[in-house]
């Protein structure tokens, strides 16, 4: 495609993009002089070098987009170079891209937990969001209270790994503790979701190697024959990953604004076929505490 | 999650189970979908085979993955970059200056006794009247720090200077006083304003915009709004300080602190609009170098005064 003239400065120094600007820094950074800097920064490396930033822009997409994409790179570059780029535990990385916001908001940026709440609501349920929050917590009792918090957040990643080669047999491989080592942390979340309160996390964890035993081949045969679409399983994590509201999906996939409810439904179906194959039950999930 | 408020643990769980159990996603790709792939697939305009390309790559690979959800997550609320017209965030000073305004200049016997010039003078005077700390109305408190601090710094720096003293008062007095536009008059204002406070070091007290009443009459106030008198203002007061840095060639730091704030106020939806601002912000944005861009800024500012 031929590239495209645009006027970038016209776009940038419209009233409604720098207004724009400023509301998505402050709901990255909150109210204050860090979203103001962010502001700075991010203006700064648009217009740098005679906006080099922007001149790769080929027509592809609508120019106000592309540029969205480029001014959030900057913002991510921005609290990069201010808070570091800590290493959240593996755990809740593997919960998808929210928990690490929410993790970075709560217990790096010391962020107010309602503030973040509310900022985060707009295109999620609130309920679903104070649920990430009470699991991050009850797993990360330091969160938002040490001096050092990315110490601590390995720390704990490093008790949690430590924890699980203890449950592990001895002739086990690699590749299949890294498996086990995925369920248990996956059984700690499911336990996690239904307790009420975050729970005790050491008996939890107890309970969650005596389960272990008891799941792992079903969880195996389950992976092997779920079969999803690269579609199904975006709109699925969209979803229930990120806790972006249907109407969201809807608008973000360029999709009817009814049709993940019903592509939703349809995976549901898959799913629970396959869990009835492998003899998989929520309920067993539900587990006590030892 | 639905948009009703259930909130339902069981199929939340069993969509846990099926993500985490079925991901099959790795960290990287060689050749990621770039910025403008994304931003075309979010504006659903792609052909089928580059769409199922680069769904391909948002599902499978957690790198592109977060930069998909990072988009959604901002352009799907209601930052709409298309849709969503400027909603101003109030503070309260100018929240009370418009409701003053609005009185003055709806007050019949008052606007027509007074003029609508008298009624804005009136309007600021008020307003500082009512808040006892006079604290200056800037475009931010951040960039008011920003004024303070290196304003104390400057004055510190140029009375260890003999003679800079005098080049900034010289500055000052080749500022004719005739007729000029009404934002000329305001930012020479400004100008004045900050040059004398430096001089005097009397940075706790800007007296703005009191003291502004000595250089612009209330009656030559016509037109601009108080969010355009307070831009305007500010940019004479940027001016102010950095004509001595800029003299003195040793403050580059200071000078580079400073571009930020030239950039914000001269990018300002009121300011950027005027033809005779618009080359200043491209003598600004021009610059390679931060240093000699806002000293272009600051000899461009002063030729538009004394013009």
């Amino acid at each position: 495609m031929a590239e495209q003239m645009v006027n970038w400065q016209d776009i940038i120094f419209d009233s409604a993009w720098l207004a724009n600007l400023d509301r998505l820094t402050t709901r990255r950074f909150g109210e204050g002089g860090l979203a103001e800097e962010a502001s700075t920064y991010v203006l700064e490396c648009l217009s740098k070098n005679d906006w080099q930033a922007l001149s790769h822009f080929k027509g592809q997409a609508k120019p106000k987009t592309f540029l969205h994409t480029i001014t959030l790179n900057f913002i991510e570059e921005f609290s990069r170079k201010r808070f570091g780029r800590p290493r959240p535990p593996e755990w809740l990385k593997r919960q998808g891209d929210f928990w690490i916001q929410v993790w970075k908001f709560i217990c790096l940026e010391r962020q107010i937990t309602q503030t973040v709440i509310d900022r985060l609501s707009d295109v999620r349920d609130s309920l679903y969001v104070k649920d990430v929050i009470r699991t991050i917590k009850a797993r990360l009792p330091w969160c938002g209270s040490s001096a050092k918090e990315v110490s601590t957040a390995t720390l704990q990643q490093q008790e949690d790994e430590n924890n699980l080669e203890e449950i592990l047999p001895d002739n086990d491989t690699p590749e299949k503790a890294l498996f086990e080592a995925q369920y248990a942390d996956l059984l700690l979340m499911l336990n996690l979701i239904f307790a009420e309160g975050g729970g005790d996390s050491e008996n939890t964890f107890d309970a969650v190697a005596s389960n272990l035993q008891t799941v792992s081949e079903k969880f195996t045969l389950f992976n092997q024959r779920l079969e999803l679409s690269d579609e199904e399983r975006l709109i699925l994590k969209m979803t229930y990953q990120e806790g972006l509201k249907r109407s969201v999906v809807a608008k973000t996939l360029g999709m009817q604004a009814h049709l993940p409810g019903r592509i939703l439904k349809r995976i549901f179906h898959k799913i629970h076929d396959t869990m009835d194959q492998c003899d998989l039950n929520i309920e067993d999930f539900k587990f006590e505490s030892v | 999650m639905t948009e009703s408020d259930e909130f339902d643990k069981d199929k939340y769980a069993v969509a846990q189970l099926a993500l985490q159990l079925s991901d099959k996603s790795v960290r990287s790709e060689t050749n990621p979908p770039s910025d403008e792939d994304l931003a075309a697939f979010y504006d659903n305009q792609l052909n089928e085979e580059q769409r199922q390309r680069i769904l391909f790559s948002i599902v499978n690979h957690k790198e592109t993955y977060s930069r998909w959800v990072q988009l959604v997550d901002t352009l799907g609320s209601n930052i709409d970059i298309e849709e969503k017209s400027e909603v101003k965030i109030p503070n309260p000073l100018s929240a009370l200056l418009e409701k003053v305004k609005n009185w003055c200049q709806n007050g019949d016997n008052f606007s027509n006794a007074f003029g609508s010039g008298l009624a804005t003078a009136m309007v600021i005077l008020f307003a500082v009247l009512l808040i006892p700390t006079q604290k200056p109305v800037n475009l931010s408190d951040k960039l008011s720090e920003y004024y303070e601090n290196i304003a104390i710094n400057i004055a510190n720096q140029s009375l260890q200077k003999p003679g800079l003293a005098d080049l900034f008062s010289e500055q000052r007095s080749i500022i004719p006083d005739k007729e000029k536009a009404e934002f000329v008059k305001i930012m020479q204002t400004g100008f004045l304003v900050g040059a004398q406070d430096i001089q005097q070091e009397e940075f706790a007290k800007w007296g703005y915009p009191i003291k502004s009443f000595s250089v612009v009459k209330p009656s030559e106030l016509n037109k601009l709004t108080i969010e355009e008198y307070n831009n305007y203002f500010e940019l004479g007061r940027l001016a102010a300080i950095t004509a001595l840095p800029c003299a003195m060639n040793t403050e580059r730091e200071t000078l580079i602190k400073l571009y930020p704030i030239a950039q914000s106020l001269l990018t300002q939806e009121n300011v950027v609009k005027n033809a005779k601002i618009m080359p200043l912000l491209k003598t600004l944005l021009d610059k390679k170098n931060k240093v000699s861009a806002v000293c272009s800024f600051n000899e461009k500012i002063k030729t538009l005064l004394i013009g």
